[in-house]
């Protein structure tokens, strides 16, 4: 499927999940794609953003920086 | 006396030949082997890229070589970074030395799978085509099939999969699951399967 300059041993395939999700679609007659959101996120690693949201020690998640207008996701 | 030996021996031997066909069928299935190759085409493309930056010229016509499967409802399964922006397709059986001239049926660039379709049913003659199988495991044993560079032939080799993470698709850009395995990958390896059991376990 790809491959990284430099790399050794590293090969990618497409798993089946994918490959029958694509199969699955042809028999609508039309191929539709996968779906995604259209945000934008960034991790919360830095300490001075978790501080700045306040987010306690033990939180985990993400910050949605924006939201691509007309995508899956406006309007949420 | 001798009839104690004779039985003795036809113990051993029902001993050896049971060692015998355990170890055999052991071998193949540790070998990943056990399955048909003859669903395994070398993809044979010819495309002209679109030039973005000079949009009036395109970067002139390319030949490119990759593989692809029989799949159920005769049809050839490949990547479509293989296919697309093709003018011409053309499509061998392992077992043959006919082209059978090919046409891309449905191309999904974001998850980078195309089928295609061959109008002459003589192409899937005798051919026993492949399952879909399930998501492997890590470490599992499979083994990647199809006309990579260095050579002319059905090429087989073998890894385990060892690592299985959603990740960037260099032909879409899009974040979808992918499979990392240790078998040797080589441009024309694409669209060839990867086999676990006799199934398809990825492309």
């Amino acid at each position: 499927m790809q491959g990284i300059p430099d790399s050794q041993n590293i090969g990618y395939i497409i798993p089946t999940p994918v490959i029958n999700h694509f199969l699955n679609d042809l028999k609508g007659g039309q191929y539709m794609g996968f779906p995604y959101l259209g945000i934008g996120l960034s991790n919360t690693e830095n300490k001075a953003l978790r501080k700045y949201y306040d987010i306690a020690n033990d939180a985990g998640g993400v910050i949605v920086n924006n939201v691509m207008p007309f995508s899956s996701a406006e309007g949420f | 006396m001798n009839q104690i030996k004779r039985i003795n021996l036809k113990k051993a031997v029902i001993t050896f030949v049971f060692i015998f066909f355990s170890v055999k069928v052991l071998s193949v299935s540790a070998a990943a082997a056990d399955f048909k190759t003859d669903s395994v085409v070398k993809v044979f493309a010819t495309r002209n890229t679109i030039d973005y930056i000079n949009p009036w010229q395109s970067k002139g016509v390319q030949e490119i070589t990759g593989s692809g499967c029989i799949i159920q409802g005769n049809r050839i399964l490949t990547n479509a970074h293989v296919v697309n922006q093709n003018t011409f397709i053309q499509v061998r059986r392992e077992s043959s030395q006919k082209k059978y001239i090919a046409k891309v049926e449905t191309i999904g660039n974001d998850c980078d799978l195309a089928t295609l379709q061959v109008e002459d049913p003589e192409f899937f003659k005798g051919v026993s085509p492949l399952e879909i199988g399930e998501l492997p495991y890590l470490q599992d044993t499979v083994a990647v099939i199809g006309f990579p560079m260095g050579g002319d032939k059905l090429s087989i080799s073998q890894g385990v999969v060892s690592r299985m993470e959603s990740m960037t698709y260099i032909n879409s850009n899009q974040r979808l699951l992918a499979v990392q395995i240790d078998a040797a990958i080589n441009p024309g390896n694409s669209g060839g399967p990867a086999i676990n059991n006799g199934k398809i376990v990825g492309l």
